[in-house]
């Protein structure tokens, strides 16, 4: 009798699976998204070449790529470790640091009073501007890069991480406490596990802003990397040159954000995507 | 007689803010009944499941657990709230083993625990399933046999079917009778809705008025198992009636 009732009340539905990321209409939007960028590189060539637009102004594509390929051991070899070691480095104390203090601002009031103020501050205070300081307090080494690619990735962790670990439902708090949980489990538990996704979000945000933050610390002063090695490039008017550090940096950006939401995918359960598709 | 007592509530009162919604309440529960608790939408049946677990201090009054007065009730009751509350990135299994591993099971533990009820709850394929590719049905299930794993004899069920729709309700209404049959655990049950409370209690408590101030008893003595169509008997209708226009009569006095 049991096995049949469950036949009865059971929606035949099943958890989405890993296996079905690959779905046909995902391979349409990779698909058409190549075919529009080539339109595009095609576009560009073609209105480059035909209106003789200089190309110290604008370079057609196929001059960048010429760039791309001559420079190849200098950027690659040289300049984008640089950056990408500044922005990685910046990027991991943030993680350490906002998603620390989100916690500590969760479990003493005394510290969120004190902190919250700033983290709304923090959305209007123009990062870019505070970055000559930083790098006045911290040099035109290696810490006064990493110090502004903390300054523009530790709020968008900081604020992630606090806003998920303040959403947890007090439904699912007061049940946890009816079964006798301490505030530790109520934390590591319930807490933690829901601000994953916010965490995440605040997370992919900052990854892209690190490749800027290393970017804008190399132009306000560096002897090598790929924000130098671009500004020097603008300097001698060498567009191609530019815009050759440019789609470095742009892959540099997407590889982190791809990165971490492959991270995502393994490590947070997806019932928000789940249900926007409902 | 008062050994057995599970459940005891005395002249319990609570206000939220200056509003009263308990009014001096006694009832008591014994070990191995179902007794549930009738009282119009809104009427404070949840508020009163809040007080019983510990969430909720009564203002005065006195609560007692196996016959002792009982100060802190965290984690001493067994509490299905009214919504399902899962944990959507939990599996089944893992939702259900919440209690245990709070209790202080290691996780090894709890899984085998869990194991052996989930049969019984008709549960069994849908072990390592997440919550969202379950029916409300099973949700509810779930949820039950969460509650079940905490260690206490009582269990408090909040409305459990209210969101369902009427035939699935009906199927975990004849469920849980079976169940209650071979478990004997001692339940409270909340409801507002008159036939589920006879087809399923061997007490019905009813209160008529807001604040819920007294409760009328009414014995159910169907004899068990029991099964849905006892809904059509000429003595059921006969007591729904009786309780209906005793429900009513109150709701008319305000
Ligand atoms: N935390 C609270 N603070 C103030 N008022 C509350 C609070 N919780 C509930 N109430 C009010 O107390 C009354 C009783 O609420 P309660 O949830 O106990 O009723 P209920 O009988 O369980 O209702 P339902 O049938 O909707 O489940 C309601 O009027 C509700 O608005
Ligand atoms: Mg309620």
């Amino acid at each position: 009798m049991n096995s049949n009732l469950n036949d009865l009340s059971l929606k035949k539905k099943r958890r989405q699976g890993r296996n079905q990321t690959f779905n046909p209409s995902k391979h349409n939007v990779l698909l058409w998204f190549i075919l529009s960028l080539v339109l595009v590189l095609l576009l560009w060539e073609l209105l480059c070449r035909l209106m003789n637009v200089p190309a110290f102004l604008l370079p057609p594509p196929s001059e960048i790529a010429k760039a791309l390929w001559n420079l190849r051991t200098q950027l690659i070899g040289e300049h984008l470790p640089t950056t990408l070691q500044e922005a990685i480095l910046g990027l991991a104390i943030s993680i350490v640091l906002g998603s620390g203090l989100a916690i500590w601002m969760r479990i003493s009031a005394t510290v969120e009073k004190m902190i919250y103020p700033y983290l709304i501050m923090s959305q209007t205070i123009p990062v870019l501007a505070l970055s000559p300081v930083f790098i006045m307090w911290f040099g035109y080494e290696l810490p006064g890069k990493i110090a502004i690619v903390v300054l523009f990735t530790f709020f968008p962790i900081l604020v992630g991480t606090y806003d998920g670990l303040k959403r947890t439902e007090q439904e699912m708090v007061e049940l946890f406490q009816t079964m006798g949980a301490n505030r530790r489990q109520i934390f590591t538990k319930l807490q933690l596990p829901s601000a994953l996704p916010h965490f995440f979000s605040g997370v992919k945000v900052a990854a892209t802003f690190s490749v800027s933050g290393a970017t804008v610390g190399e132009w306000l002063g560096a002897s090598e990397g790929l924000g130098y090695f671009g500004r020097r490039a603008a300097g001698n008017f060498q567009a191609p040159n530019l815009f050759a550090t440019v789609v470095l940096l742009s892959l540099m950006g997407i590889i982190f954000f791809l990165i971490f939401r492959w991270l995502e995918k393994r490590f947070v359960y997806q019932e928000a995507r789940e249900e926007k598709r409902k | 007689m008062a050994v057995s007592e599970v459940l005891g509530c005395h002249q319990v009162s609570l206000r939220y803010d200056e509003r009263l919604i308990i009014d001096k309440l006694s009832f008591h529960v014994t070990k191995g009944e179902f007794v549930s608790l009738l009282a119009p939408s809104g009427g404070g049946k949840s508020t009163i499941f809040k007080m019983i677990n510990g969430l909720l201090e009564p203002d005065s009054g006195e609560i007692h657990l196996n016959g002792l007065v009982a100060p802190s009730r965290l984690g001493k009751v067994g509490y299905m709230p009214q919504k399902d509350l899962l944990l959507p990135w939990r599996t089944i299994e893992e939702n259900a083993a919440i209690p245990l591993e709070i209790r202080g099971f290691s996780r090894k533990e709890a899984g085998d625990i869990v194991q052996e009820r989930l049969c019984a709850f008709g549960l069994y394929d849908y072990a390592k399933a997440y919550p969202n590719a379950l029916s409300g049905g099973m949700r509810q299930r779930v949820s039950l046999l969460r509650a079940t794993l905490s260690d206490s004899e009582l269990l408090l069920l909040d409305e459990p079917f209210s969101a369902l729709d009427g035939i699935t309700r009906t199927e975990m209404q004849e469920w849980l009778l079976a169940w209650c049959v071979r478990e004997q655990r001692t339940i409270l049950f909340v409801t507002h809705d008159i036939e589920e409370a006879l087809l399923l209690s061997d007490r019905i408590l009813v209160a008529n008025n807001k604040p819920i101030r007294e409760v009328k008893e009414y014995k159910v003595e169907f004899v068990k198992p029991r099964h849905s169509s006892l809904r059509f008997e000429p003595l059921f209708v006969h007591m729904r009636k009786e309780m209906l226009s005793y429900l009513q009569g109150g709701m008319a006095d305000e």
